[in-house]
Order: C-alpha cells, then sequence, then structure tokens
C-alpha cells in the first residue's frame, strides 16, 4: 500500500523549485527526511499497542535523487501492519492520519528546510 | 479559511450511491445473499450474514477552493470494507463496488431533503487484506477514496 504526495501540488513550494541547483537538491533530501520521521513519530502515536512490535516496526527510508526527484517511504513492517491499518476498530489509519492530520506541519518543515 | 460543512455523513451518501446501483441493500431484514451495506461499523454478530459491505468516513484533506464563494471544499476520506465466505466472491463484489464508485461524476444527487453536488470519488487504493485470522477465513478486501462533493441547497 501506498501514499503518495508530491511537493508540486504546492504553490509556495514549486515557487522555490524555480531556481534550481545542485544543493537545492541536498537540502530537499534533508526536508524529506525531517518530515518523513515527523509522520513516523505522528504515526507511532497512534498506532494501536498490544506487545509493541507494530509500534518499533515503524522505518523512513531517504532514497536521494537528483533534479528534485528524492523520496521518503514511511513503513511499519511486521505482516499485520496493513490489516491493523485498514481495520482496526479504534486504531486504524494510523499511518494515512498521521499524514493527513498534519499536511500544514509537513508543509511547513519543507519549506523550513528547503529555504 | 472557512471550510463548508455538510449535513450528511458522505459515508451515508456513498451508501446510498451503491444502495441506488443495486450492489447491496439496507441492512434491516437482509439475507445472506443480499449484502448489506453498513457504515462506520462491520457488525460479527451470529445473525450478521458474512457477505456485507461497510462504509466508513476517514480523515479528508482541503484542496480545493470555491471561486463563487470562497470558501474551502474537503475532499471527505471514504474507506469501503468488504468481506466475504470466499475469495471469488469478495472479489467480484470488489470489482461491482470499485465500477459503482467510478460511474460517480458530476451530478446532483438529493439525500434527506438536502440537494448535494457531487463532482467525484477518486480512489486512492484497492487491495485485498486476505483472510480473517479466525476459523472462518472470511476475505476482505478495502477501497480508499476522496469523496468531493457541495451542498446546493
Amino acid at each position: 500500500m501506498k501514499l503518495k504526495w508530491s511537493i508540486l501540488n504546492d504553490d509556495d513550494l514549486k515557487d522555490m523549485l524555480k531556481n534550481y541547483d545542485q544543493r537545492l537538491d541536498h537540502r530537499l533530501g534533508t526536508a524529506l527526511s525531517r518530515a518523513g520521521l515527523f509522520v513516523k513519530r505522528e504515526a507511532q502515536l497512534r498506532v494501536p499497542v498490544d506487545t509493541g512490535a507494530l509500534k518499533n516496526s515503524a522505518r523512513t527510508k531517504l532514497t536521494r535523487r537528483t533534479k528534485l526527484q528524492s523520496e521518503v517511504n514511511i513503513s511499519f513492517n511486521v505482516h499485520y501492519a496493513v490489516k491493523i491499518h485498514e481495520t482496526h476498530r479504534w486504531g486504524s489509519k494510523y499511518l494515512e492520519n498521521a499524514y493527513r492530520e498534519n499536511i500544514g506541519e509537513i508543509r511547513r518543515i519543507l519549506i523550513q528546510g528547503m529555504a | 479559511m472557512t471550510v463548508q460543512n455538510i449535513p450528511d455523513p458522505p459515508a451515508n451518501i456513498v451508501r446510498q450511491i451503491l444502495i441506488d446501483a443495486s450492489v447491496g441493500i439496507s441492512p434491516t431484514g437482509s439475507s445472506s445473499d443480499s449484502w448489506p451495506i453498513y457504515v462506520s461499523m462491520m457488525p460479527d454478530q451470529p445473525t450478521v450474514p458474512d457477505n456485507v459491505i461497510a462504509v466508513m468516513d476517514r480523515v479528508g484533506v482541503v484542496k480545493d477552493r470555491s471561486m463563487r464563494h470562497g470558501q474551502y471544499i474537503e475532499q471527505f476520506g471514504i474507506q469501503i470494507l468488504i468481506r466475504a465466505t470466499d475469495y471469488p466472491t469478495a472479489y467480484s463484489k470488489f470489482k461491482v463496488v470499485l465500477d459503482a464508485i467510478d460511474t460517480i461524476k458530476y451530478q446532483s444527487k438529493v439525500f434527506n431533503s438536502t440537494t448535494y453536488q457531487l463532482y467525484n470519488l477518486q480512489r486512492t487504493s484497492a487491495f485485498s487484506l486476505g483472510q480473517e485470522d479466525d476459523a472462518r477465513r472470511r476475505q476482505e478486501f478495502s477501497i480508499n477514496a476522496l469523496f468531493s462533493l457541495t451542498v446546493v441547497s
């Protein structure tokens, strides 16, 4: 399951990307990494805990690429992660909500990191 | 930022759309073949059939802005869960639900005496959740989407 959000939907961020140079790639990578860690932490606050295995399986992985194509993946790595995410009575959507409820903060982290 | 509120839960409106498309029926007095559609829950009592659909409201996103009113339009998060006794049954109903929600386009819909303008229902993911853990081994599918609509009157 993949949730995707492209910063190309955001006018302020798009303006920043107009003045492209290689240092911007580096700053974007760092900002994405910070945003990814933030979403991971927020998801860990929402995830239902029984043994703690699901909560502790959270990972972020930054893939640095040139020309502003970097991406960050946030994942939970136990076999029942998707099942809990989709069907848990009160703790479902722990990752999706962490991102959707914090779009403003994620945007702030990205803009601050790239400025 | 003003976000337009709607008086009915979007999940109820989606359920009515699915009922109108003959995908399922309202849960009262249903038999196992008729696919009752629940809102906000997927009950598991002995009296509830195995083959059910559940529509849930989920967190949405605020993206679009009305040029006329200046209000922001929320895209409501919607989740549709499908449960059935075996995989082929669950899969075929999963496809029927996908076909039904893909027909939602720019159109008016009256629900509970309120007229809504539906814009679209944009699928974000649709996949199998596999078997349930208990002995019944029922199959589940999940569809996630963003639903855009506004109140006309």
